[in-house]
């Protein structure tokens, strides 16, 4: 019963050589074969076919076809005990989608245990596996065991495993970073006049955040240390900054656009994939690191002598003008999904966009905080004055109140902030609460005796 | 009005003016609108001591009053504008100081602790000042440096009296620094617009409005609509216009909002005529000396506006071109008389004209920017030569360099070549820088294409950013990059579920949880649950976030003033702790001659109270600048 006879064999061989297996034949295509001419020959060679788990029958649109499986597959199919099979069918339908247990479980009615022992089956025997699916990340799927999941179960192209890649996506970020900002910003070497005579400049170590509360009188209008003077923070190459950034002229037409940070990243060869390596995947990944902060949307001129070389030149991002802050409301409004459809769409009205500024990017300025010694750390954010107050970052703000548990009176937040509360001034009250104010240790001379001595009180309490 | 305002704006006013004053303005707060007697029994105040703290309280524009026409009742009412502007006191001494010099700031400062002042009464003062000088010599004014002024925002103001106006050399210097700052409108003539209740007025205007316009009475929505329209013209009038009239009088043209370095004239009803008022034959000042002046601070709102600008763009683009934008800023500020118009019709017609979009030109800039800030290398911050080759043409950019060529090829005196020649680099200079500004994303200015205006800011537009830039910096300092990046992604998309924000974001779902809840709690974002079915189920309802500008900044409104409030009364419990000696210095005989009167002890407990003051009064100036920000600049919240 487990194999077909030589001419049903015969069929099937014909058919897997014609198609991959999965493929549906439909009777035409199969006396299309040539194998045999009559039709009743032929069904009885597809109902051995389909005995022997060659072939699955179904119907579409009201004809019969069959669909092909592969030789190893129906060999063990065909061991199978009933239940097995009808479990196998179920995933085998689901295709590249996978189907969940419980569904399985719906549509077969089997007993959870039968279904259990007929999943494990097939498991061992290498028919399925299961399947994570970002969709639905707790529900357990399957799938055949030659299949990949869908793109839509595995997330998209930064999922593996049905997981955000986090990885892959700090990676690519950085070196989209890393390709963008080398064209972002002009490096403006000081002239060697310039070095020698510094007086004009404040450089940029002396000035530390407690100095700016300090000068009390001054600190409130005179401009925030934005770091100018600070070199350039992305770099290509390794060598030493030696100057500040400023930035290009206008008309420069050199911010990155889709397409040439695409070229750029194939070239360079770190990365391979080609989910990730398509204009989609970086507009995904450069839409984020807007919305990051770490870059921005630049219109660059509508550059004549390039727009042969630049095949194509789209303002493609799907973050609304309102954010990158374009006032020309025209160029990104549109919203653009992955959809191939609308890439042939985009091709036909692309030859129109070209005349309209192009979407390039550039790093945003980094906000540099001076260091110690003449160094340069980057910040996120230097906050609002609220921010800065400790009622900014309290946790119980909430439940502040004059006169309440937590009150602004008895607050050490502003302690410490007031800088009230030294390491000396804790310990006095420590040691003073734990004595009672019986037998008081000054805490500077407090050694090892002191504590005991602590102790001691403490016990007799 | 909130509870937190309410709660700082009693502590400003008892931090300056001390208990009596906060009593009453307490009262008044809780009251609202309250009549004399109801007063006096709710504080228990003597009414003849009651009515010399009311006076004190309405001369500083702490309290606003009405007398009604009909029954002669008067009611009082807290003026929280002005209480608010306590806090601002020493930034406006600073902003006026910087900007108009020392002298300036001396006068500002006089103005702002008497409330409201008669011209003549400063120059009066300024007269005895000068004549005790002479007579008690020199000694005082070298062991009493007027450094020590002004240290917080709200430093105690009898020490700014005390040596009033040293910076300031005659009295011709004086007349000239008073004429000054009333062409630049910081001082402002008082008006009887600014010390009524705004219900009065506005009831005041609806009465003679529909008295003359409407004899007949209203009929339907359209008419409802027109006079409210001339009502707020009216009330404008009111405001702006320089005859303190009743309605009648000159007709609204002077009122118009728009005023380029227009004197404000003066009352009509004190002058006959303004030449009649000259003191001395030899002055060169016009000054109207029965002026009674005060400090406009709309124009400090105005200021502090450029100066936020100026840090935004110096974040983004660095120093050089965010001092040409601070320069930019200053030469379109005498176009803007304040930051917005609350009497402005909003939602007519007229909204698209009335925008403010000020503009300048480039050779403005550049004469203000020689003025302002001379030591400034513009060659700093650019680069030059490698693209300016093929920079297109339609910007305009090389039109106006050749019509500078062909002026430089008309035959000149050799000598002024040269300088001609720096000019019109120095000019090509400042249009880079303003392009790089133009050029940023925020759009900081733009380019109009017109000769005569070359560059326009649309204001409007950056208020927006300015707040949005004022809550992301919160959200970072609080929650991280992480949070900010959600916000944007919010504020972009709209309402989305958690899957959506991690697919924008590239970010994994676990990681941005804990920070969508922590920033609903705090307030920053909203969730919004909407059932699939009607069972309502938790687990089967889609979860939207989203992020309501509008509420958010409502609600960092209130907990910024909740946070000045803690700051005023952390330093109140402070100073507690250090009674005795800052009582004791405060004391007539040890002011000025704290050397030789304390002990050192003494000495460094002061130093120490000092420091501690003055660290929460600057943190409570920065968190001002936040709520310029979020309140001030533009003044649509809670309405959109």
């Amino acid at each position: 019963m487990g194999e077909p006879s030589a001419a049903a064999g015969a069929l099937y061989d014909a058919c897997m050589e014609a198609e991959e297996p999965g493929h549906y034949f439909y009777q035409d295509d199969l006396l299309g074969l040539g194998l045999t001419t009559n039709v009743e020959a032929l069904q009885k060679l597809c109902s051995e076919l389909t005995r022997t788990q060659r072939f699955r029958i179904y119907t579409s649109e009201g004809r019969p076809c069959w669909r092909s499986r592969g030789e190893r597959e129906a060999r063990k199919l065909v061991l199978l005990a009933d239940s097995d099979r009808m479990v196998y069918e179920c995933i085998e339908a689901a295709g590249r989608n996978g189907i969940w247990a419980k569904t399985i479980k719906s549509k077969t009615n089997l007993h959870q245990m039968a279904m259990n022992k007929a999943l494990k089956a097939l498991e061992n025997g290498s028919l399925i596996k299961e399947m994570k699916s970002a969709k639905t990340p707790m529900r357990k799927n399957y799938i055949l065991f030659d299949l990949e999941p869908s793109e839509e179960n595995t997330g998209g192209r930064f999922y593996t495993d049905g997981e955000m890649d986090v990885s892959l996506i700090d990676t690519m970020s950085q070196i989209l970073l890393y390709f963008v900002s080398a064209k972002s910003w002009a490096e403006k070497v000081p002239s060697p006049a310039e070095k020698a005579a510094p007086a004009v400049k404040k450089p940029p170590g002396k000035r530390t955040r407690n100095d700016v509360e300090a000068d009390s009188n001054s600190a409130d209008f005179e401009m925030e240390d934005t770091g100018h003077y600070v070199p350039v923070p992305f770099r290509k190459g390794n060598s030493r900054p030696t100057g500040f950034c400023v930035p290009h002229p206008h008309g420069y037409a050199g911010y990155p656009t889709i397409p040439e940070i695409l070229k750029a990243v194939r070239e360079s060869g770190v990365f391979t994939a080609d989910l990730v390596l398509s204009e989609e995947g970086i507009q995904q990944l450069l839409d984020a690191l807007v919305y990051d902060g770490q870059l921005e949307i630049m219109k660059i001129p509508a550059r004549t002598f390039a727009a042969g070389s630049m095949n194509t030149s789209r303002a493609g991002s799907s973050i609304s003008a309102d954010t990158a802050g374009l006032s020309n409301p025209g160029i990104s409004k549109r919203r653009r999904q992955a959809d191939p459809d609308e890439d042939l769409e985009e091709m036909a009205v692309k030859s129109v966009r070209r005349s309209r500024p192009t979407i390039g990017y550039r790093t945003t300025r980094p906000l540099l905080r001076p260091g110690p010694h003449g160094s340069a750390y980057r910040v996120d954010a230097l906050g609002s004055g609220y921010t800065e107050a400790p009622c900014g970052r309290c946790p119980v703000f909430e439940m502040c109140v004059s006169g309440g548990l937590v009150s602004p009176e008895t607050c050490v937040y502003f302690e410490k902030w007031l800088g009230l509360k030294d390491e000396d001034n804790e310990d006095e009250q420590r040691v003073a609460d734990g004595l009672g104010g019986e037998e008081w240790v000054p805490p500077r001379k407090k050694g090892k005796e002191g504590n005991k001595r602590a102790k001691i009180a403490i016990g007799y309490d | 009005m909130s509870q937190y305002e309410s709660e700082l704006l009693i502590l400003l006013v008892e931090d300056l003016y001390g208990d009596l004053c906060s009593t009453v303005f307490k009262a008044l707060i809780h009251l609202h609108r309250t009549t004399l007697p109801v007063l006096a029994q709710y504080t228990g105040l003597q009414t003849r001591r009651l009515k010399a703290t009311l006076c004190v309280l309405i001369q500083n524009h702490l309290v606003v009053f009405n007398t009604s026409r009909d029954e002669g009742i008067t009611f009082y009412e807290a003026d929280r504008k002005g209480a608010y502007d306590i806090v601002r006191f020493g930034k406006s001494v600073k902003i006026c100081e910087e900007r108009f010099g020392r002298g300036a700031g001396q006068v500002i400062a006089h103005v702002l602790s008497l409330g409201h002042v008669p011209i003549a009464e400063i120059i009066q003062k300024y007269n005895a000042e000068m004549s005790q000088k002479s007579k008690r010599g020199k000694k005082r004014l070298r062991t009493n440096p007027p450094a020590t002024n002004g240290a917080g925002a709200t430093a105690d103001h009898t020490e700014i009296t005390s040596s009033t106006f040293s910076a300031i050399e005659s009295q011709k210097h004086l007349r000239a620094i008073v004429r000054q700052l009333l062409d630049e409108q910081m001082l402002l003539p008082e008006r009887q617009y600014f010390f009524k209740p705004s219900y009065d007025v506005h009831e005041e205007a609806e009465a003679i409005v529909k008295k003359e316009e409407f004899p007949k009475g209203l009929k339907g929505t359209k008419d409802k609509a027109r006079l409210l329209q001339q009502v707020n013209e009216l009330k404008r009038k009111w405001r702006d216009d320089d005859d303190d009239g009743d309605g009648t009088g000159r007709n609204g043209s002077a009122a118009k909002a728009i005023r380029k370095f227009k004197t404000p004239r003066i009352n009509g009803a004190f002058t006959n005529g303004v030449n009649g008022n000259h003191v001395n034959g030899d002055e060169d000042v016009e000054l109207n000396e029965e002026l009674v002046v005060r400090l406009n601070h709309e124009r400090i709102s105005v200021a502090i506006r450029t100066e936020r600008l100026t840090n935004l763009a110096g974040r983004y683009l660095g120093e050089i071109p965010s001092k040409v934008y601070r320069v930019l800023l200053r030469s379109i500020e005498d176009q803007i008389p304040r930051c917005f118009d609350d009497l402005k019709d909003n939602g007519n017609e007229s909204d698209e004209e009335d925008e403010i979009r000020p503009t300048t030109s480039t050779t403005n800039v550049a004469s203000l920017l020689a003025e302002l800030y001379p030591k400034v290398n513009l060659k700093d911050g650019l680069v030059h030569g490698q693209l300016n080759g093929h920079s297109d043409g339609a910007d305009g950019h090389q039109d106006s360099d050749e019509e500078s060529d062909s002026d430089e090829d008309t035959v000149r005196p050799a000598g002024s070549r040269e300088a001609l020649r720096e000019n019109k680099e120095r000019l090509s200079d400042v249009r880079e820088h303003l392009w790089a500004l133009a050029d940023d994303p925020r759009g900081f200015i733009t380019w109009t294409n017109s000769p005569s205006r070359e560059w326009e800011v649309d204001l409007s537009r950056l208020n927006q950013v300015l707040i949005q830039h004022e809550l992301e910096e919160t959200v970072t300092h609080s929650f991280g990059n992480m949070g900010t990046k959600v916000l944007r992604i919010l504020k972009d998309k709209g309402k989305l579920d958690e899957k959506q924000i991690s697919t924008f974001g590239l970010l994994r779902p676990k990681d941005i949880r804990p920070v969508l809840s922590a920033m609903q709690e705090t307030g920053f974002i909203d969730l919004q649950e909407v059932p699939k079915d009607l069972s309502r189920q938790t687990s089967k309802s889609l979860w939207f976030w989203y992020f309501d500008p509008v509420r958010t900044r409502q609600n960092m409104l209130q907990a910024t003033f909740k946070g000045m409030s803690r700051c005023l009364q952390r330093a109140k419990k402070q100073r507690l702790e250090f009674n005795l000696v800052v009582d004791k210095a405060d004391r007539l005989d040890i002011r000025g001659k704290e050397d030789a009167q304390l002990t050192r002890a003494e000495r460094e407990q002061l130093a120490k109270w000092k420091e501690i003051e003055e660290k929460l009064h600057v943190q409570l100036g920065r968190m001002d600048d936040t709520i310029a920000v979020l309140r001030d600049f533009d003044g649509a919240v809670g309405e959109n």
